[in-house]
């Protein structure tokens, strides 16, 4: 069924304003099942914003979201990721007192039924539903690595096995869509290449991505087409070599006052 | 340490301390009384309070908000019981079940706006409640105004009342206090190691990637709220029907203070700790009362110890004497 969608994801004028801040404007944007797309520009352009607004986490000002041809748009978060939407945060948001398998069960939150009476009375779809998660949360301990540490507390874990256990609790939930946020931020070149293959795997198995992210290498290593925001608004959009020559974006990154300044100050050196 | 006091081993234990002192002078063993009425008071009044402070542990330990309203619960249950058995006639254990269910009925539009909020001004937020409680009580009619309600009838067995059972007529009472303190740490016990627990603790640690996570954040504080009012209402009734009377300082805020220094000390989310809270800050006060009458104090030492040990406790064990340091407890 889901496979059968032609178009995963569809934003229509989606906007988000904060009183007279536009840092979503109007966006129109679609991406198909297994895709992999990357949000570029430059800081404060809106890229998160847009990603808060698409998983629930701030309520649109206006327009409209389709996940799956439905409209998720006063959807709260937790029922868009029960739909197959997951995310990671730009600044890491796992739960810190909780042990790496741990934060992978309440990942599979979503995913698991048991209620109040189940609980108090064990019942044999909370044993079941354990064991689903145990070896569900082994599973995707081994696929990033973090095996040896699953009984370590989220926030003693160094800053890249957080990034990549953030991103398995986004896959526990488990998803049609991925929404990254910066995921190599703050990492070294070793780590982003792991991440890289990492992703190439998800996509492998037919994810639909969507990629936040500065680090070129990783973008273009991955991304099959490329999204440029700048103050809130789609600049540019497009295959990655296409979008890298664009005139719109250098200017949305360098700046055309600074960039001429910047060639100047090239020439006299 | 924490290891030996959980499980249902020691469970057991506790149990069997408590019949012990309660049932030794029926044994016969000596040839007076051995165990003054006194003590059993003690030990009932601790009981019911352990019941509080593990049902405020859902709110202020599960989901860590701090609520200073939750002795508001714990009388609307003693009202409701006493206003059901003396107006309208009814016998104690329906009424008992209704103070419950009435309770939490009243925490679903008390907690839907509160738990929007966080923090201090949630703090402000549940104080504030029940403060109303007690104003309402004070000045209805059915409520009996300042006065509150006496001549509460005493639960039954069979035929035989609560109040005529034993020799000194709280054993029975001890009893179900007992029951129903073991019955909620049962149920939490549970429930904290479910999915239901894992959603609690994803709420705490985080509120906004609990939401990413697929979680009603919403529908369990709500959840956390009611059933900590539910046994809250439970527990207030059972204790006014043994005082055989119900007044509106059963709803004040000082109430509510000792129920949450309960959990603080004893340790927020460690069952133990909530026994062992309810049983420290009952019992050193009576102490204390007693040091005071010997000595002939102009004041009451704990009230100036009581600010004491809640600054020690947060300065020196923020996590409580028997604090979990894993968070989900298995």
């Amino acid at each position: 069924m889901k496979g059968l969608c032609r178009v995963l994801l569809r934003t229509e004028q989606l906007t988000k304003s904060f009183g007279g801040l536009m840092a979503v404007n109007a966006i129109d944007f679609s991406l198909a099942p297994g895709e992999v797309v990357s949000i570029i520009g430059p800081n404060g352009s809106g890229k998160t914003t847009f990603f808060n607004v698409l998983s629930g986490i701030l309520p649109a000002t206006g327009g409209k979201i389709f996940f799956q041809d439905r409209d998720v748009t006063l959807h709260p978060a937790h029922r868009r990721t029960a739909l197959g939407m997951a995310r990671t945060f730009q600044n890491i948001r796992l739960f810190p007192n909780l042990t790496a398998r741990d934060n992978l069960i309440v990942g599979r939150f979503s995913r698991t039924r048991s209620g109040l009476w189940d609980g108090v009375l064990r019942s044999p779809r909370l044993h079941r539903e354990e064991r689903e998660n145990e070896s569900r949360a082994g599973e995707l301990l081994h696929f990033v690595g973090l095996h040896p540490q699953k009984d370590i507390a989220a926030k003693n874990l160094p800053y890249g096995a957080q990034r990549r256990l953030e991103l398995a609790r986004a896959l526990a939930c488990e998803p049609v869509l991925l929404l990254l946020d910066e995921p190599a931020a703050g990492m070294n070149p070793k780590e982003v290449d792991e991440l890289l293959a990492l992703i190439a795997r998800l996509k492998g198995q037919g994810l639909a991505i969507l990629l936040i992210e500065h680090q070129m290498r990783l973008v273009m290593g991955i991304a099959e087409r490329i999204v440029v925001f700048d103050h809130g608004v789609k600049i540019a959009e497009g295959k990655p070599e296409a979008v890298r020559q664009d005139a719109k974006v250098i200017e949305a990154y360098l700046g055309a006052e600074e960039h001429s300044f910047v060639r100047r100050k090239a020439n006299q050196r | 340490m924490t290891s030996v006091l959980t499980g249902y081993k020691s469970a057991a234990l506790f149990a069997a301390v408590v019949l012990f002192l309660t049932f030794f002078d029926s044994l016969r063993l000596t040839a007076d009384p051995v165990v003054p009425p006194f003590l059993k008071h003690i030990l009932l009044v601790c009981l019911i309070y352990s019941t509080a402070a593990l049902s405020l542990n859902f709110v202020s330990g599960y989901i860590g908000q701090v609520s200073l309203g939750h002795a508001a619960f714990f009388g609307l249950g003693a009202y409701v019981s006493a206003i059901l058995t003396l107006v309208w006639g009814i016998s104690y254990w329906p009424a008992f079940l209704c103070a419950g269910l009435v309770a939490a009925l009243v925490g679903i539009p008390l907690g839907a706006p509160a738990l929007r909020v966080r923090g201090p001004f949630l703090v402000v937020v549940t104080y504030g409640c029940g403060e109303v409680f007690k104003y309402i009580a004070l000045n209805l009619d059915i409520t009996g105004g300042p006065a509150g309600l006496p001549g509460l009838v005493s639960p039954a067995l069979g035929k035989a009342n609560f109040t005529d059972l034993g020799p000194t007529g709280k054993e029975a009472f001890i009893v179900a206090a007992l029951a129903l303190a073991l019955l909620l740490a049962f149920f939490t016990h549970r429930i904290g190691q479910s999915r239901v627990g894992h959603a609690f603790a994803a709420i705490r640690e985080d509120e906004i990637a609990a939401a990413a996570m697929g979680v009603n954040v919403a529908y369990y504080k709500l959840l956390a709220f009611v059933i900590a009012a539910f046994f809250a209402g439970l527990a207030g009734s059972l204790f006014a029907h043994y005082l055989s009377f119900v007044s509106p300082d059963m709803l004040s805020s000082s109430e509510s203070i000792a129920m949450l220094t309960m959990v603080v000390v004893g340790g927020p989310r460690s069952i133990p700790g909530a026994f062992l809270g309810a049983f420290l800050l009952t019992i050193i006060p009576e102490l204390l009362r007693a040091f005071k009458d010997v000595v002939g104090l102009p004041f009451d030492p704990w009230l100036v110890l009581f600010g004491l040990v809640l600054i020690i406790m947060m300065r020196l064990r923020p996590r409580g004497i028997l604090g979990a340091d894993t968070v989900f407890h298995r």
